[in-house]
């Protein structure tokens, strides 16, 4: 059994590596100097008091969570309604379409950014809210059809069946049984579009604009030019937020199978 | 798939037309920004580099993967999934935040580095920061879930009675995983490396805030030439040259499973 200590040690040497930034922003941000310092010596809760005094984090907080809630709207019902096509029926580019919907995996963010500044130049989007939703609206679509597709894989269609056969018509059916069996799977899809588009940085980069600077890259500018406790403090509030939402969605669904084996 | 093909048409057009530095982009048809690329010794160099630390970052994720993938298919109930859902949460984080920690970490008077030098073990810091090193670590960090996920979904389902009756027959541990183990997990080992490589290829954010201009990669030219120099052409050759990297990567294992000696692997 000593191969088998031995893993387990390496087990936690890994997770203490896969955790470590994450760890190492939480702890400076609660220094109480103005630099940050690395260990901490005493604890304060300063830079998370002087958050609201920086209105340009602030506003770009508010601008990322518009742009995520309606990107995660807007992404729901066209997710919902790929992967219904692709699971229950059969036509002609139906593995096409399977296979699009993996596709922006495979395509880099940096080329789906420059692709959608092009196209957003085009019509005077680029810069806009309008603009940065469809962008996201791209990537998010296809992690909404996994995760639709998933549910729809555990789906007895037979159900459906029974309600139409007792007299229900088509939307009775959806509303009252197809719906209730997916929606787990819809809300973890739509919280995933959430985060997706709220830490979204690559995209961002390229079709933001002076009126519409969200979150990430306020801090990412930021950092350019200094690195101090203010932005560590807004950096673990996110992450905090970060866990509860991922804690929802453990609950709802669980999350291997919102990320499934590519 | 319009979506996406009319980007990649848009960055084929935009891609031979001309650029001057005085008149912005011009109309005229040229090859001149390819010609440039695939020539110039400077970006010949990036493309290199870029594919250098890909491959690097592939290999050092499968081996610091596969013994955490193998360990969670040897424990069992709730522990497991906390740890895998430990093991996930890099990919949770933002990766502004992320690279932020790591900047801390790297720093050279960070974490890493004062550690080291209290314990006496270096003199000067060790240069993490702005350098290869520091990029593959923050990759390495945040592809590596995939990796043991991948690895972890072959072998969860393995049928163990096979392990025990190679031993039970006299075989050595070490010669179990070689014969029995490690054949069993292929699949996962390839798709986890097809993941890796094409993230790690298509990078931009680790390597813009840990490599910057000093060591610059394929996906970060593309952004300089596109949004601080303002050459789109140019932008859009290292585009579809990124591009056509990630594709041939997929096509290269998608003809590897079809046709080569792995198909055997998949049926």
């Amino acid at each position: 059994m000593k191969s088998r200590q031995l893993l387990s040690i390496y087990h936690y040497l890994l997770i203490i590596f896969l955790l470590s930034p994450v760890v190492v922003v939480v702890l400076v941000s609660f220094t109480p100097q103005t630099y940050l310092q690395v260990p901490l010596t005493k604890f304060s809760a300063r830079w998370y008091r002087s958050i609201p005094d920086h209105p340009e984090f602030v506003s770009a907080f508010f601008n990322s969570l518009y742009l995520a809630i309606t990107v995660s709207l807007v992404s729901a019902p066209l997710g919902t309604l790929g992967s219904f096509a692709i699971a229950r029926y059969r036509f002609s580019g139906r593995e096409f379409l399977n296979t699009l919907f993996l596709s922006p995996l495979m395509v880099p963010m940096v080329v789906i950014g420059v692709g959608a500044l092009q196209i957003l130049s085009i019509f005077h989007v680029a810069g806009t809210f309008l603009g940065m939703v469809l962008a996201h609206v791209v990537i998010t679509v296809p992690y909404m059809v996994r995760t639709m597709l998933a549910s729809f894989a555990g789906f007895d269609h037979t159900l459906e069946l029974a309600a139409m056969n007792l007299g229900a018509n088509w939307f009775q059916t959806f509303r009252r049984i197809t719906l209730p069996l997916v929606s787990p799977g819809l809300l973890a899809g739509a919280i995933f579009s959430f985060i997706v588009s709220f830490d979204d940085l690559t995209i961002a980069l390229f079709v933001t604009g002076p009126r519409m600077v969200t979150l990430p890259i306020r801090i990412y500018s930021h950092i350019e030019y200094y690195t101090d406790p203010l932005v560590a403090a807004i950096a673990s509030s996110i992450v905090g937020m970060t866990i509860i939402v991922i804690m929802a969605i453990e609950k709802l669904v669980g999350l291997n199978k919102v990320l499934g084996s590519r | 798939m319009i979506v996406f093909l009319i980007p990649i048409v848009f960055l084929i057009v935009m891609s031979f037309r001309g650029y001057s530095p005085t008149k912005g982009i011009t109309d005229q048809f040229t090859t001149a920004h390819y010609i440039k690329f695939l020539t110039d010794s400077f970006y010949l160099g990036i493309l290199y580099r870029t594919i250098k630390l890909a491959v690097l970052v592939t290999l050092i994720s499968l081996i610091l993967g596969y013994p955490e993938a193998y360990y969670l298919t040897i424990i069992g109930g709730k522990k497991k999934a906390l740890f895998l859902a430990l093991i996930l949460s890099p990919l949770f984080v933002s990766a502004v935040i992320r690279t932020f920690g790591w900047m801390i970490i790297l720093a050279p008077h960070g974490l890493i580095n004062s550690g080291l030098e209290g314990l006496g073990l270096i003199r000067e810091p060790v240069k993490f920061m702005y350098s290869e090193k520091g990029i593959v670590i923050g990759l390495v960090h945040v592809l590596m879930p995939y990796m043991v996920l991948s690895i972890y979904s072959s072998l969860i389902n393995r049928n163990m009675d096979l392990e025990k009756a190679a031993q039970s027959l006299g075989a050595h541990p070490v010669k179990t995983f070689f014969r029995i183990t490690l054949p069993l997990s292929l699949p996962g080992i390839l798709a986890g490396t097809l993941i890796v490589l094409t993230l790690s290829v298509s990078a931009f954010i680790t390597p813009a805030m840990l490599g910057g201009t000093r060591v610059r990669v394929v996906p970060f030219v593309t952004y300089e030439q596109f949004m601080v120099l303002l050459n789109w052409p140019f932008g859009s050759v290292a585009a579809l040259v990124l591009l056509a990297i990630t594709v041939g990567i997929v096509m290269f294992y998608h003809r590897a499973l079809e046709h080569g000696r792995w198909a055997e692997v998949f049926r």
